[in-house]
């Protein structure tokens, strides 16, 4: 029975190509792979059609032979016109036909090679990332990212933690992960790591915050205090935000880095304390000297080896190392499943300025992440969130008539807001609001909300 | 005289084998990895003097193949009929040098007179180039096989690597006469195909 392959192949989404005995196409049909069309003419030889075969010339002879039963490549990859990978299989199957004794049968592997690779892809990427994070020390976290900057900064680190009492001044916008390189020169010592801010408190506590006091000291002393120099200890004491150290604070700074002694307030007992020194600062100290703000010879004291670390937008393409690594984090965080984003996203995430560096890149994912309900995340998704952000600073809030209204009716309305924007999931809503999830439930209930609807979204 | 041969990238995922390709074929480079799934065929010629002045020119047929795993590891069926392979490692990832015994054992038994060379690769990333490239290059010379210090990202060294190769199916071709003036027409089917 003479079979027509022609008539058999294609409606299967087969594509095949007939071979003689000295492998030449006799005849072909190759649709199924446009890209693999385009090349194979009738009368070629095999190799050339399909490169993919090039010294398989003895396979193809033990198939003619009957020596092997048949045989089979999977996801061998074209480039397809746009651009873009087409996966196929190729199967050489003998015909037991003296003329043409086999038959190269073609089948498109994309759809599946995709989800494949792209399962592939998400493992790897884990791997790379957990590999990056335990490279310097256990499981500590790290600076990700291949931009030169950032490999240069890292391997300075690495350098600069294994030399234990160099004092270090590290530079950097807001946001960039400061308190990140500080933890990171500090490694993972078992030794104390502490971190201050000197924004973030009064001078009075600050000072007896750093210091200590004795019982007395000052009207509020009941008791005796040791400070977090004597807590460092042995370790690192990490100063942020240096350039808000007040003056008077600054004087007693310096003299503790010059003789590695100190008193506690109200006390004259002389304590000794060898640790290391980090500061941090996103201000230019330089200016600040000249302005009088900021002790020069603290300056040249604290600034012995300074680090820079890098704006977000300097990185280029580490913002989308970044940007993946929030996916994951924030995936496992709310047990999502986004896979991706999409070219939309990247050019999105390439072209903004970041003023927030990576803390606002990783806010920027997380609130695009609580709504995004797709599996790819979209400049529309990350961009949404910024414009109603923008939106919401620029307008109050809630406009309150000029008669008034009762505080529950508000509470109400921002219930229901909540969870619509949630889809009414409560958990969902709950982290809208800043609140446990059984708080959140208290208050619907309190409001009738706790419709059946709700809960059964819920489960 | 023209030439056809196939030659595999083989090595652990991520150590830059789709890049060394694309450096030396298209002499682009991305940042952007895309993990590849199967294996992807891509043509190049290179030319290179025999021993007899003779200018050879090899028609590569590159096989880029997705980097092994113990759960994925390479079909046996892809690595048929190879005349040569660059085994790829990443200087800063030691377990991707570590996998390359193994790899080059697999890679031997299908091919047993196949001519390989080492790539360790993404030299740009170093901070210091000598104590990084002391694994690779022992490894090297514990199994006799040239080797390369290669970045994609710069081009540096990656046509040395190719061309390395290329020598080593030279020598390996001229040990077999192939390239010797031939006295007898080829007579086999896979000859006939290779002239093309
Ligand atoms: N800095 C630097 N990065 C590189 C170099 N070579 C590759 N890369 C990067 O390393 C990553 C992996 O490169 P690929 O070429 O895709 O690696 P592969 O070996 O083909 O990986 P699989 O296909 O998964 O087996 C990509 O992000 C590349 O940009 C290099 O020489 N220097
Ligand atoms: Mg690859």
């Amino acid at each position: 029975m003479k079979i027509d392959l022609n008539k058999l192949m294609p409606p299967l989404g087969l594509g095949y190509a007939l071979l003689d005995p000295a492998w030449q196409i006799v005849e072909c049909e190759m649709d199924v792979i446009p890209e693999t069309g385009r090349e194979a003419i009738t009368g070629e030889s095999i190799g050339s059609a399909f490169p993919e075969l090039v010294g398989y010339e003895p396979i193809l002879q033990q198939v003619s032979d009957g020596e092997l039963p048949r045989f089979k490549m999977e996801n061998l990859n074209r480039e397809g016109p746009k651009g873009n990978l087409v996966y196929f299989n190729l199967e050489v199957v003998p015909t037991e036909k003296p003329d043409t004794p086999l038959v190269v049968v073609l089948s498109d592997a994309t759809s599946l090679a995709q989800l494949r690779q792209h399962i592939r892809q998400q493992q790897y990427e884990m791997q790379l990332l957990n590999r990056q994070k335990s490279g310097l020390r256990g499981d500590s976290e790290t600076l990700l990212g291949y931009s030169e900057q950032i490999v240069a900064l890292r391997n300075l680190i690495e350098k600069l933690s294994g030399i234990p009492r160099v004092t270090v001044l590290i530079q950097g916008e807001s946001g960039t992960g400061k308190s990140l390189v500080a933890r990171m020169l500090h490694g993972e010592q078992k030794s104390p790591f502490v971190e201050i801010s000197c924004a973030s408190i009064p001078e009075n506590l600050l000072e007896s915050e750093l210091f200590g006091y004795e019982k007395g000291a000052f009207t509020n002393a009941t008791t005796t205090k040791s400070g977090i120099m004597e807590t460092a200890n042995g370790g690192t004491l990490f100063l942020d935000e240096i350039g808000e150290l007040p003056l008077g604070l600054q004087a007693k700074l310096l003299t503790f880095i010059e003789t590695k002694k100190f008193r506690r307030l109200g006390s004259t007992v002389e304590k000794h304390v060898d640790l290391r020194l980090v500061t941090a600062t996103n201000r230019n100290l330089e200016a600040m000297i000249s302005e009088g703000k900021f002790r020069q010879d603290l300056f040249y004291r604290l600034n012995v080896v300074r680090l820079v670390v890098p704006p977000l937008r300097q990185l280029g393409e580490d913002v989308l190392l970044l940007a993946r690594h929030f996916i994951c984090h924030y995936n496992l965080e709310f047990n999502k499943q986004i896979e991706d984003i999409d070219e939309s996203a990247r050019e999105f995430l390439r072209r903004n300025s970041w003023p927030g560096n990576v803390r606002e890149l990783r806010n920027t994912i997380e609130r695009a992440m609580i709504f995004c309900s797709n599996r790819v995340l979209t400049a529309k998704d990350l961009n949404r969130m910024q414009s109603e952000q923008e939106a919401a600073n620029t307008r109050p809030r809630f406009d309150i008539p000029a008669e008034g209204m009762p505080f529950a009716q508000i509470e109400k309305e921002i219930l229901i807001n909540a969870l619509q924007m949630a889809n009414h999931n409560q958990s969902r809503a709950a982290r809208l609001l800043h609140l446990r999830r059984d708080a959140l439930r208290y208050r619907l209930k309190k409001h009738g909300l706790l419709s059946e609807e709700n809960d059964l979204q819920e489960q | 005289m023209q030439l056809q041969k196939k030659i595999c990238l083989l090595g652990m995922y991520s150590v830059g084998k789709t890049s060394l390709i694309e450096r030396f074929v298209y002499h682009r480079f991305s940042d952007h990895y895309l993990s590849t799934l199967g294996a992807k065929v891509t043509k190049k010629s290179l030319q290179i003097s025999a021993s007899d002045g003779q200018q050879i020119e090899y028609n590569l047929l590159i096989w880029d193949i997705a980097g092994e795993e113990t759960e994925n590891k390479i079909p046996p069926s892809y690595l048929l009929g190879a005349a040569g392979a660059i085994l790829v490692a990443d200087l800063l990832r030691p377990e991707t040098i570590e996998a390359l015994p193994s790899v080059l054992e697999r890679f031997k038994e299908i091919n047993p007179g196949a001519a390989v060379v080492l790539a360790g690769n993404k030299k740009d990333l170093l901070q210091d180039i000598e104590s990084d490239s002391k694994e690779i290059l022992r490894l090297a010379h514990q199994l006799k096989l040239p080797c390369h210090l290669t970045s994609a990202k710069t081009g540096c060294q990656v046509d040395s690597v190719f061309s390395a190769l290329a020598s080593s199916l030279l020598s390996r071709d001229e040990a077999n006469q192939v390239i010797s003036p031939p006295k007898k027409k080829a007579k086999t089917r896979q000859a006939k195909d290779q002239k093309r």
